[in-house]
């Protein structure tokens, strides 16, 4: 099954606690809650699309002024300068090529591309049977398996990859799921 | 201010190498030759001309043989390098002589004023009947005085010393259980002995920047590097990428990149430095760190014995926390990225936004939480982080609120605060305003940044474990925040401001209690 998108959430879920740190008196900062809240305010911003760099040579960019009008006021400002520096080209929806990134505004007021990637942990009593099982019925396929948590994947869906990790949230047999958000991550 | 309880603690840690006494102080080629055996660490050459001179010697007894079990270990061997270039070696002694007072040792040709030789942290200690008096508060000069009657000590005047402090000769030939009998004396503060030791030259690299790099001296790293320079310490940078040409910089095996997948969704890793990106950014904080030293080149880093494992991702400052995640646990653990490489002792970090808010990915947590505490054999790696270059609060900024993150400030050369970000999440200050240290292309040059006072801060942490490795990553985030210089006009709350954090990080007193830690002295 591939995931479909779904607009309303259940929180009907566990409260993991993501970490087990409970023997040096310093807690850990997040629970799954933290992540289902996060990931409620990611705002995707419609008719916007990021084109990879050397991906869109065909395709016409977005001018500073309609690109200015279609990103949200609280935007950070140098996030959009600082992808395009890297190369990603902003441009509508329709003129994208198919391989554009979703353009989404996070909780944390910076602008983010979205992939078709997704991190997940599933809880540790899962065996790999059953999250090979959970992965086939939701059309998710491993990219790599990270060893420093354990059941813990970064998977590829043909959809998005925040739509699937909303999806995905709900299981109580999931600790999180969370989109792979490509960001400026920048010098201080 | 010293207690008694240290100095007891101090004393009842010494141990005494029964037998092995030095010889009188006598310049000779056979001594010089012993210490060029050492320095080369030709044991045999070195314990051959100690042997030559101790049969050259005097001595109306025979020596029963040279003490070279005192030249094993590197730091006693280069204090054993220092006794010898001031004519004095040690010895075995005769049972009798062993036996003798010192007015009989004397006579017969033995040294004339040492009366035990000690050991104590790797720090050779020659005991005499010298020891240092300090008089307890409120307690008269005549109270002391009967004190040391009651001992049998004979003050001896305090030219020199701090006010209240004395130099005073024990009458026995054991002038520590003489000390620690006047501690029981109620007008005396501490009495410790005076003890003949060899106190090396203070390094001074020869790297002809070193004047400019202002920070060595805020945090004192000269009188830090009399006993850490980072040796046999592992520090990982994680940042955007390196200058693998930088004649300053030593890459160690760890090193390794993420490259970017095609697809720009991932990165995959690649051990090594051959086609590490290079950016500026990553080149400087991993020079504060550990430049080389005394290479006539550039100035040094922090730690500049420490061994850098620098960890590239994200070369254009865009990826995913994903990739962010991966370089901080493989910092800790190479084998997550399917490598055999030691992971580090300690991590520095100078990326994110420099706006006030930062949310930090599920995953990210999971590899600080796991380099936190698997890291160093369970120990933890200590995880320094710049915070925000903005007058922002830290709270904003998940990351660096993280409870396993060191969010660290930058300071001026004044040591004053220089609008980044605050707050109770704030740990400490480090330099970080027009610091000299490396650049890409093979130079230096000045720069500002917190990303400049984390590695600064790290390299702190680096001398602190090579002084006691086995401190947890908490209990060095304690001590590095406990003996931070309390910079800054701002009265402090509990040892802590929202614009200083704890003050700022200082290398000689972190380095100097890392040291009484784990030498009790």
């Amino acid at each position: 099954m591939v995931v479909q998108v779904q607009n309303t959430l259940s929180l009907k879920h566990a409260v993991w606690r993501l970490g087990s740190d409970t023997t040096k008196g310093h807690a850990t900062s997040m629970d799954k809650s933290d992540v289902v809240r996060r990931l409620q305010a990611i705002e995707k911003l419609s008719g916007l699309r990021a084109a990879p760099p050397g991906t869109a040579q065909e395709a016409l960019p977005l001018s500073k002024a309609q690109l200015m009008d279609k990103l949200p006021k609280r935007t950070e400002s140098d996030d959009v300068q600082s992808l395009e520096d890297a190369g990603w080209t902003f441009q509508s929806t329709e003129n994208a090529p198919g391989d554009a990134f979703e353009v989404v505004l996070d909780s944390d007021g910076h602008i983010k591309l979205a992939s078709p990637s997704l991190t997940v942990r599933f809880a540790p009593e899962m065996s790999g049977e059953e999250i090979s099982a959970t992965l086939r019925e939701f059309g998710l396929t491993v990219r790599r398996e990270l060893k420093f948590s354990e059941n813990t994947f970064v998977l590829d869906t043909v959809a998005s990859g925040i739509d699937a990790a909303r999806i995905l949230n709900m299981r109580d047999d999931v600790v999180y799921a969370e989109p792979n958000l490509i960001e400026p991550i920048k010098k201080r | 201010m010293t207690s008694k309880t240290d100095v007891r603690a101090r004393l009842e840690a010494l141990e005494e190498m029964s037998g092995v006494l030095p010889t009188a102080r006598r310049s000779s080629e056979q001594l010089e030759e012993m210490a060029q055996g050492l320095e080369s660490n030709d044991m045999s050459r070195a314990v051959t001309a100690s042997r030559a001179y101790l049969d050259d010697s005097q001595m109306s007894v025979a020596p029963r043989d040279t003490a070279h079990e005192l030249f094993e270990a590197p730091e006693m061997r280069s204090q054993a390098v220092g006794f010898a270039r001031a004519g004095i070696s040690f010895y075995h002694a005769d049972e009798s002589v062993w036996a003798m007072s010192q007015s009989d040792r004397r006579s017969m040709g033995g040294n004339p004023s040492v009366t035990r030789v000690m050991v104590q942290g790797e720090r050779l200690l020659l005991e005499t009947s010298r020891i240092v008096v300090r008089t307890a508060e409120g307690a008269s000069e005549a109270d002391r005085d009967t004190a040391l009657a009651r001992h049998g000590v004979t003050g001896i005047g305090g030219n020199g010393l701090p006010p209240s402090v004395i130099r005073a000769n024990a009458p026995q030939e054991n002038a520590t259980l003489a000390c620690l009998a006047l501690m029981e004396e109620d007008a005396i503060a501490y009495a410790e002995p005076d003890f003949i030791e060899h106190i090396g030259q203070r390094f001074e690299p020869n790297d002809p920047d070193l004047a400019t790099q202002w920070h060595h001296a805020n945090i004192a790293s000269r009188a830090a590097w009399d006993n850490a320079t980072g040796n046999g310490i592992r520090v990982s940078v994680v940042d955007n990428g390196f200058d693998t040409k930088h004649p300053d910089l030593a890459f160690g095996v760890a090193s390794g990149w993420f490259r970017q997948t095609s697809d720009f969704v991932d990165a995959d890793f690649v051990p090594g430095t051959a086609n590490m990106p290079d950016e500026d950014h990553g080149t400087a904080c991993a020079g504060m760190i550990a430049a080389v030293a005394d290479n006539a080149t550039g100035g040094c880093g922090v730690a500049f014995g420490a061994d850098l494992s620098m960890i590239a991702c994200a070369p254009d400052q865009i990826g995913t926390q994903a990739t962010l995640a991966r370089a901080i646990a493989y910092a800790a653990d190479p084998s997550v990225e399917n490598s055999t490489e030691t992971g580090a002792d300690v991590i520095a970090c100078s990326l994110g936004p420099n706006g006030a808010v930062w949310v930090m990915s599920a995953v990210l947590n999971d590899a600080l939480n796991f380099a936190a505490q698997t890291g160093r054999g369970g120990l933890g790696c200590p995880i320094f982080w710049a915070c925000t270059n903005g007058n922002h609060p830290i709270g904003s900024d998940q990351v660096c609120s993280h409870p396993e993150v060191m969010a660290v400030g930058r300071a001026t050369d004044g040591d004053f605060d220089n609008g980044s970000g605050f707050g109770p999440k704030l740990e400490f200050l480090a330099p970080g305003v027009n610091v000299w240290i490396p650049s890409s292309g093979g130079g230096y040059s000045s720069t500002t940044g917190t990303s400049f006072a984390a590695p600064c801060a790290a390299g702190i942490g680096a001398l602190v474990l090579e002084a006691k490795p086995d401190l947890t990553a908490h209990e060095l985030r304690d001590l590095i925040r406990d003996t931070c210089d309390k910079v800054g006009p701002l009265p402090y709350h509990n040892g802590h401001n929202i614009r200083y954090g704890h003050g700022r990080a200082s290398a000689e007193h972190a380095v100097a209690e890392a040291r009484r830690l784990a030498t009790g002295f």
